[in-house]
């Protein structure tokens, strides 16, 4: 069942678009991208599937992509389309909230999945800590959800005619504040993100002085590492950027393998939409075991480095 | 000047149980006030440095309770705001947004808004976002750390691998991340003196505020995430490892060319 009223997705980088617009499609006839940023964003875009796409501008700096809430606002009151839909991202998350708040409604937080049956338009996002999953019917004339697009997994489109990129510029608010400075921070030990292989660090390595271990196996597969957020936080064992987890990194690498990871679902949150997940635990109740594909039973630090050696013959 | 730091009083998730039913019991899950509140407010105290700070939260009649009070006022906090109305119950955070707007309206003079990363059992990072939306002050997220310099805030934020200074005049509300301060334990002290700080609660009727909700449950499931195949490889180390690599290499993991 499709929604009669067009779902707009908003598209301000190249990351996502293909999974936003297919999220859309499967909900809606009609399927229209806004796009914020370069004009050439607007017409990659224009493949991916969409009905209409509809190129608002690029802002200028101080302005931000969060900055078009207002002009946005007004739009969504002008032509009252089913749904906005963004990434969850930092700034979809603030650019979703600002309007929501202005359409006096909230943002659907880290959808996982949507349908529609009728006109209406129904949910599903985690609660609890990642314990539950709850669906909720959306009530708003236009509703606003951030979606997780790792869980939508490959929804894009496919074999899309390319659709025509409308000019439809709209302004957005100049900011108060000035940008004193901006600096990327270069991740190091690889980038978590795009990596396809990722080694968990848990607390059942007892100490930093064996995080080597993991380190050693990750270089091994050609990975990088990870951790729980009290091996970050609490134990400063390993960066705060490197901890997956409801507030940390979501990832969704082909592998990964945790060890001395007791699987919290605040932690697996985190990588459940790995490909694979192996366990290496000296815990045989460890909550871990129902959430991997692959599981040991065993001391991590006679498993890890069998295994490097197993993986490097 | 007053800062105004929002705070939730919840359930710990940890201990909410999910039956395959969809049924949610939260007996053995203790009411907290979660880290990520305990950060907002070590921030919001921190920035006040001696002016006014104040705690707001808001939620359904259940939150007023002693135990709550004097966890939140044995921070460092001057007095505590709750919209207490049963409303509220299951508030999205439009509603909870809306409600939290018009207390800091009734509050008056409030130059800063603190809010946590996000609570613990929803973890929607959405209220910091709407109360500063309502109140059409300026409004960011990913916060790492702000500073007051006369009436403007200086303000760092991270937004994907950027870290961002930004400076915005006051007055301005900041949702910060979940390692923006380190939260201290209340000394004796702090716990004495949480007993003698004012409490001030209102009703949405109270407030003037009015709410419609965003959303309508339709159902919970417990969250096994995607489903695994849970294969354990026994034996020897050497022979778990063994089956191990043999079947990240069928799976492709193992033996793959690095592009």
């Amino acid at each position: 069942m499709s929604l009669s009223r067009p779902v707009w997705v908003l598209i301000d980088g190249d990351a996502g678009g293909d999974t936003l617009i297919g999220a859309a499609r499967a909900v809606a006839d009609t399927v229209v991208a806004l796009v914020i940023g370069e004009r050439s964003l607007a017409d990659r875009v224009a493949t991916l599937g969409a009905s209409e796409v509809r190129y608002l501008g690029q802002p200028e700096a101080p302005a931000a992509v969060e900055d078009y809430a207002p002009a946005l606002a007004e739009l969504v009151k002008q032509e009252s389309p089913a749904a906005v839909l963004l990434a969850a991202s930092t700034s979809g998350r603030l650019l979703g909230g600002r309007l929501a708040a202005r359409l006096d409604t909230a943002v659907l937080p880290d959808a996982s999945a949507l349908s529609a049956e009728g006109d209406a338009l129904s949910a599903t996002h985690p609660c609890y800590g990642g314990a539950a999953a709850v669906t909720e019917q959306l009530l708003a004339p236009t509703a606003i959800v951030a979606l997780n697009l790792n869980a939508f997994g490959d929804v894009a489109v496919q074999g899309a005619a390319a659709a025509t990129v409308l000019d439809a510029t709209i302004a957005a608010a100049v900011p108060p504040a000035t940008v004193v400075d901006r600096a990327e921070q270069v991740a190091e030990g690889g980038d978590l993100a795009s990596a396809k292989v990722v080694i968990g660090v848990g607390r059942g390595f007892g100490d930093d002085g064996k995080v080597g271990l993991a380190q050693a196996l990750a270089d091994a597969l050609g990975g990088v590492l990870a951790c729980t957020r009290p091996v970050a936080e609490g134990l400063g064992w390993l960066p705060r950027d490197r901890y997956l987890g409801v507030s940390g990194q979501q990832i969704a690498p082909d592998l990964y393998l945790a060890a001395g990871v007791s699987g919290q679902p605040q932690h697996m949150v985190g990588s459940e939409h790995a490909r694979l997940i192996v366990a290496v635990n000296k815990d045989a109740q460890a909550p871990i075991f129902q959430s991997c594909d692959y599981g040991i039973v065993g001391d991590l630090e006679e498993v890890l480095p069998a295994l490097t050696e197993a993986v490097k013959a | 000047m007053t800062v105004v730091v929002l705070c939730k009083w919840s359930r710990d998730p940890d201990d909410v149980e999910i039956g395959a039913d969809g049924a949610v019991s939260f007996d053995r899950a203790a009411w907290e006030l979660f880290e990520y509140d305990r950060v907002a407010i070590e921030l919001g105290v921190t920035l006040a440095a001696g002016a006014r700070v104040v705690a707001l939260s808001a939620g359904a009649k259940e939150i007023d309770t002693t135990l709550a009070r004097k966890a939140i006022l044995s921070r460092g906090v001057d007095e505590l705001f709750l919209v207490s109305d049963d409303r509220l119950a299951a508030a999205d955070a439009g509603m909870t947004g809306a409600a939290l707007a018009a207390a800091v309206k009734q509050i008056g003079d409030v130059n800063v808004v603190v809010a946590g990363a996000g609570s613990a059992d929803l973890y929607a990072q959405q209220v910091g976002i709407q109360v500063g939306s309502r109140l059409d002050w300026y409004t960011v997220n990913e916060v790492t750390g702000v500073s007051l310099d006369g009436d403007a805030a200086k303000i760092t934020r991270r937004v994907g691998n950027v870290t961002e200074t930004l400076n915005a005049p006051l007055p301005v509300a900041v949702s910060l991340t979940a390692d923006a301060a380190t939260p201290r334990n209340p000394g004796m002290r702090d716990i004495l003196s949480a007993g003698k700080k004012p409490t001030t609660v209102w009703s949405l009727d109270d407030l003037g505020v009015t709410v419609e909700p965003a959303f309508k449950p339709l159902s919970t499931a417990p969250r096994g995430g995607v489903s695994r195949q849970q294969t354990q490889f026994e034996g020897s180390t050497a022979a778990a490892v063994q089956q191990l690599v043999d079947a990240l290499r069928r799976d492709g993991i193992v033996g793959r060319s690095e592009a």
